[in-house]
């Protein structure tokens, strides 16, 4: 397992590192804050209905999860499109 | 089916999130840019593989937790969380926590001490790359010239000249917790008197981390060691000459490069008779 070089989104006076976590068969990144708040990990899963989520690795901060793991796929897609 | 997170989930999707979880935590313990004892994490850790002279790196919990038999005669994970806490004991006295998270090595194979029996028989090594420490100096009074009651504290990294890595000795132990059967390895790091580098900078206790060569580490690990010896290296002081040094910033633990080079242009340089203080990084660009 390893990590590729990060990319950095800003959220209000936060910055936050973001770590492409490399591992086969998952999507997951670590999330490393400029502010005093714990590193996350959040990880795309699906529900039992199939649709993909975000959630945290491990769990108990599915709600940040849920807000961070969506601006990751924001800049994503951006960046992919532009 | 399953939930995880409040999500319902497959059981395949369960166990691949679980597998998941393994995988980062093995990895995490690995790669923290900063450790904060107080915070009670896992840390890597070097031990002996049982019977053979080879070593294993494994996640450990940093601060020790000592046998259910002995003081402070902890059962439970409740009792060491309180325990480990500043709170209030059973007749309402307010009481400082008990975080064993360094060993004194003076002490340490004493009769009676918490630490003797794995200073004996379960000895390992924390695995460094720096450790931080707060450098108190006291600002004089404008009007009298009298130092100010409160310190200024000044964060350093400090760590072991020329090598990236380093070992600091230590001592471990498994204990399992009587309602769950939670079973951890936790362990303490001991502590030296310190250089004349390190006591400058941890001015208030005069105390470094035991850490050792590689001659030394290995003997820590592996040697069939007599209590001298183990009170011995326990104790060994690294030369102030083998130490590397550099402030940081005063926020560095809630930063993204918490091992960053600060200069204070207040802080008077260590006093050591005849070594010459390290220039901050940025001055030394300058020429």
């Amino acid at each position: 397992m390893s990590e590729r070089k990060p990319f950095e989104l800003q959220l209000n006076s936060v910055t936050m590192k973001v770590y492409e976590l490399d591992i086969p068969k998952f999507t997951a990144y670590r999330i490393v804050f400029s502010s005093p708040r714990p590193q996350l990990i959040v990880a795309r899963a699906r529900n039992a209905d199939k649709k993909v989520f975000w959630t945290s690795i491990p769990e108990g901060r599915q709600k940040e999860a849920e807000a961070l793991g969506n601006l990751i796929e924001d800049y994503l897609s951006k960046k992919e499109n532009s | 089916m399953c939930y995880y997170n409040g999500t319902k989930v497959t059981r395949d999707e369960y166990i691949r999130l679980k597998h998941l979880e393994k995988l980062v935590a093995n990895y995490q313990f690995m790669d923290r840019d900063v450790i904060n004892g107080f915070d009670f994490g896992v840390t890597a850790i070097v031990k002996p593989v049982e019977g053979k002279e080879d070593i294993e790196i494994v996640p450990m919990e940093w601060g020790f937790i000592p046998d259910p038999g002995v003081w402070p005669f902890w059962e439970t994970r409740e009792q060491v969380n309180q325990g480990r806490r500043p709170h209030k004991d059973p007749r309402g006295k307010f009481v400082d926590g008990l975080n064993f998270l360094n060993a004194v090595s003076e002490e340490i194979v004493k009769k009676g001490k918490v630490y003797r029996t794995a200073a004996l028989n379960r000895r390992c090594l924390f695995i460094s790359s720096g450790y931080y420490e707060w450098r108190h100096i006291f600002p004089l009074n404008k009007r009298t010239g009298e130092p100010l009651k409160t310190a200024k504290k000044y964060p350093y990294r400090v760590g072991y000249k020329g090598r990236d890595y380093f070992f600091i000795a230590g001592i471990w132990q498994e204990w399992s917790d009587a309602e769950t059967g939670e079973t951890v390895n936790s362990a303490a790091l001991t502590t030296t008197s310190g250089n004349l580098v390190t006591g400058h900078i941890h001015n208030s206790k005069n105390r470094m981390p035991t850490m050792l060569t590689e001659d030394l580490a290995w003997e820590w690990l592996f040697g069939n060691l007599s209590e001298q010896r183990v009170q011995e290296i326990a104790s060994f002081q690294l030369p102030w000459e083998d130490i590397s040094y550099y402030t940081l910033a005063k926020d560095f633990l809630s930063s993204h490069e918490p091992w960053k080079e600060h200069f204070y242009p207040e802080l008077p340089p260590l006093d050591i008779p005849g070594a010459e203080a390290p220039a901050p990084q940025g001055q030394m660009e300058l020429f």
